[in-house]
């Protein structure tokens, strides 16, 4: 039987294949259209599926939609009654959108797929979750819990799931909390006061909340009562998310909280206001974390069973799910790698499987593998016909090599077999760097993943060696393996693992069994985790590249270093030169996405050609001479930056006055820096017109030595900036 | 056609910053290099199809005034349909609003029990 599982239209699109049973492969839109959070009916995707299993639409037994398109209808235009007359900007807007597309599934379904109407099934929106959480994860019994914003009507659900020895399965979901009233959507206020993106910046808050203190807890608690019989109602009051499709926070929140903080706007922990916005995130991730583990206990004490499984997007919460294993009762917790919307795909295919078809139950394959491989080969072409350095290893040279790399403060793009499923790099698209010095986390936060800086990265290691360098709980290793836990790491390792140990001592681990460069840590040192789909573009926003097509365009892209996989690898420039490189393209390149730095203005001063062969490119001096006032780093322009239009060979010197850098600490994503390690930085009234896609050599060892660390923005134009190059 | 469009709108970048000269010179550049490609492009047109690059030339730009045609329609249909879903909001809603108001004020916080049936059929859409 072969079922395929479809999650669209709100965000996270996503398709998945389950032939007889058993998963075949899934994947989220975003990886195949290159668009983040893509929310369009996931053509691609279902192509992708259906090609990869070499079967046809006709050849499907049914296809399942992961929510009731009517229920969720019904949601929206009760609401818009509900908040009758203050809803009148958004009712239109929300009947063009439902009416215009959203609930005619069945015949979009149908007439994409060309499969008679009767083969669209629909689960509901929390049967999806639970059915990701509870039928991927290797348990017989559990408690179920899932939250997130909201599907049809419900924002939380609580049930137990079981598979019985004559191989029926059940999910039963007993009860549900419903719209408005919602954990997911508490948090997604927060997410959009504190000027990040609703669904997508919550991350973003739980990093921010570990440099706050829960100070304003009560007032958050004001926000979220809890009810006798243990659920929660949030006082609609504070909230305009159920009668605003513009703004989710209402005044009186503004008049609770203070101003919301403008998106772009740095956070700078030195001012109160900047200390006010973590200390909100701090005070709703501990009310977000009372109030799951509070639901969690009386779960297990309801249902007295040892395991629990966590489903919907608030299970991506780490912290909060670690104190849930710690607090709850529960021995195991079970967070399946993509717990948001994308896993529903899967879910409702599974759901269909076990439960609508009752087919017998089938161990799940406990990998989030499930999406396009690499092919070596066509990796191999590519850089071939890019006259890039390419070199193959076996896996044991592979991993030593890179181990050394890392060692050397390499930061290494890592690509292994089949693509990710869910939205976490989980060792096989992954960018690695070593997690010694804080400076890796600031570099890549700052260079390659153009972020803000307060975000930590994700230690991989192997399961058995996790528990030497983090507090695992009972269960934590479980809970690590998707990154799905935030444990303490223990703090004889803390100075020696800085870069991916968090302010408040935690890491997110990533504990993998089966994962080739978690092996990397025993050959050397323990590496650094994140996910590659802001590493290898210079547009944050592309989601990482699932198969060869993409990353073919990765690799015409000067902003990768040493790009590694399976058995190809290309070296494009040594780290230190990297940077500069790219300064001496913009000054040759107009047409570049830094085309827009004036070269003449940062002429200021002598400049120093040096002497080129063909045979040097794509390397650096190490150190850099110190003349004067000034810092002079010579470099290179790349192989393969000269087809984009630097000279080729080309050598030239860019040379930094020294007494540009102040006291400053900024980063390129726009935010304060918030550790005392970084010396020298550029004040703000040098930042370039676009921040993110530029900087300076962060790292140039002749300008460490120099006591120089970031030279972020140090050359925007328009300011009086005094570096200068050619 | 899109090396053109391009064009234009690096000469209005170019107009606009006329107070600095040095980004000035820089989309000056810029300019040379699309209208490079605009002549470069068209000559390899006429080279490669001589009979008719001018048929397909009046084709792509035809194409053209019918996307902008559809943009502009889908807007114009857009606001009606703000206009119309408005105008019904106010006459139509408000007698389903107060019966909404009434079932919500008779609602109790906390649990709701999912029944049986809701959970167990996969066919519908309710």
């Amino acid at each position: 039987m072969k079922i395929l599982g479809i999650s669209a239209h709100y965000h996270d699109s996503a398709a998945a294949l389950v032939c007889d049973g058993v998963p075949v492969c899934a994947v989220q839109e975003e990886r195949l259209s290159r668009r983040k959070n893509d929310a369009a009916f996931p053509v691609a995707a279902i192509e992708w599926c259906l090609d990869h299993a070499g079967i046809s639409p006709d050849d499907l037994d049914a296809v399942v939609f992961y929510e009731r398109s009517m229920l969720k209808f019904e949601r929206i235009l009760t609401s818009a009654l509900r908040a009758f007359p203050h809803s009148w900007r958004s009712f239109p807007s929300a009947m063009k959108n439902s009416i215009g597309e959203k609930v005619w599934v069945r015949g979009i379904i149908s007439s994409y797929l060309g499969v008679p109407r009767g083969k669209v099934l629909f689960t509901t929106h929390h049967q999806a979750h639970a059915a990701t959480a509870f039928l991927t994860a290797p348990t017989p019994r559990a408690a179920i819990l899932t939250a997130d914003g909201v599907g049809e009507w419900a924002t939380l659900t609580v049930g137990h799931g079981e598979r019985r020895t004559d191989g029926a399965t059940a999910i039963t979901l007993v009860r549900e909390i419903r719209f408005p009233h919602s954990l997911g959507m508490l948090y997604s206020t927060f997410t959009a006061f504190l000027g990040f993106a609703v669904n997508e910046g919550e991350y973003k808050v739980m990093g921010l909340a570990a440099y706050g203190r829960p100070t304003q807890v009560d007032r958050v608690r004001k926000l979220i009562r809890r009810t006798p019989d243990g659920a929660f109602t949030l006082d609609l009051d504070y909230f305009e998310f159920h009668s605003s499709a513009k703004r989710s926070y209402s005044s009186r929140f503004i008049e609770l909280f203070g101003p919301p903080r403008a998106p772009y706007k740095p956070i700078d922990l030195d001012t109160a206001e900047g200390r006010r916005f973590a200390d909100c995130a701090a005070s709703v991730q501990r009310v977000l974390e009372e109030t799951l583990v509070d639901m969690t206990v009386a779960l297990h004490q309801e249902t007295g069973l040892p395991d629990l499984c966590l489903g919907g997007g608030v299970a991506l919460n780490g912290v909060a799910n670690a104190r849930i294993l710690a607090e709850s009762g529960f021995e195991r917790v079970f967070v399946p790698p993509a717990p948001g919307d994308a896993g529903c795909a899967l879910g409702a295919a599974l759901y269909a499987d076990r439960v609508h078809f009752g087919r017998p139950d089938r161990d799940v394959p406990d990998h989030p593998f499930w999406g396009p491989s690499v092919n070596a080969n066509d990796l191999l072409r590519v850089a071939t016909e890019d006259g890039q350095t390419v070199e193959q290893f076996d896996d044991t040279a592979l991993i030593e090599r890179t181990a050394d790399e890392l060692f050397a403060g390499s930061i290494v793009g890592w690509m292994e077999g089949a693509c990710e499923f869910g939205p976490r790099a989980l060792g096989h698209r992954s960018i690695l760097a070593a997690p010694r010095l804080v400076e890796t986390r600031d570099r890549l936060n700052r260079d390659i993943k153009y972020r803000e800086e307060f975000r930590p990265f994700a230690p991989v290691l192997p399961i058995d060696v996790a528990d030497r360098y983090f507090e695992l709980p009972r269960g934590g290793a479980r809970l690590g393996r998707f990154m799905s836990g935030v444990f303490p790491v223990r703090p004889e390792w803390r100075a020696r693992l800085a870069a991916i140990t968090h302010i408040d001592g935690s890491a997110r681990t990533s504990a993998a069994a089966r994962v080739k460069c978690a092996c990397i840590l025993p050959v050397r040192i323990a590496s650094l985790s994140a996910p590659i789909y802001r590493g290898l573009h210079s547009d944050s926003a592309r989601p990482r590249p699932a198969a060869s097509g993409p990353i073919a365009s990765c690799l015409s892209r000067p902003t990768f270093i040493n790009l590694r996989y399976r058995e190809a690898r290309s070296t494009w420039s040594i780290l230190p030169a990297w940077c500069t490189t790219r300064q001496t393209l913009a000054q040759r390149s107009p047409g570049s996405p830094v085309w827009h730095v004036p070269a003449e203005r940062l002429c200021s001063a002598s400049t120093i050609r040096l002497p080129a062969s063909r045979s040097d490119c794509g390397e650096s001096w190490p150190g850099s001479r110190i003349s004067g006032p000034f810092h002079s780093i010579p470099c290179f322009a790349i192989g393969a930056m000269n087809r984009n239009g630097a000279e080729p060979g080309c050598a030239t010197s860019i040379n930094i006055r020294k007494n540009i850098a102040t006291r400053s600490p900024r980063c390129n994503a726009g935010l304060q820096k918030m550790t005392p390690s970084t010396s020298a930085r550029i004040p703000p009234r040098c930042w370039m017109r676009n921040p993110k896609r530029y900087s300076l050599p962060p790292s140039t060892i002749g300008a460490r030595k120099g006591g120089w660390h970031n030279c972020a923005g140090c050359v925007c134009s328009g300011t009086k900036a005094d570096s200068f190059s050619r | 056609m899109s090396e053109r469009a391009a064009a234009g709108r690096f000469a209005i970048y170019h107009d606009i910053v006329a107070d600095d000269p040095p980004t000035q010179a820089v989309f000056e550049e810029i300019l040379r290099d699309e209208v490079f490609h605009m002549t470069y492009t068209h000559t390899q047109l006429a080279r490669i199809s001589p009979d008719s690059y001018r048929r397909r030339l009046w084709s792509a730009r035809v194409r053209r005034v019918w996307k902008q045609y559809l943009r502009v329609a889908t807007a114009i249909a857009n606001l009606f349909g703000t206009i119309m879903l408005t105008l019904q909001y106010f006459i139509l809603i408000p007698p389903f609003a107060g019966l909404a108001k009434r079932a919500l004020r008779r609602e109790r916080p906390g649990w709701v029990g999912i029944r049986p049936e809701r959970r167990d059929s996969l066919t519908r859409q309710y």
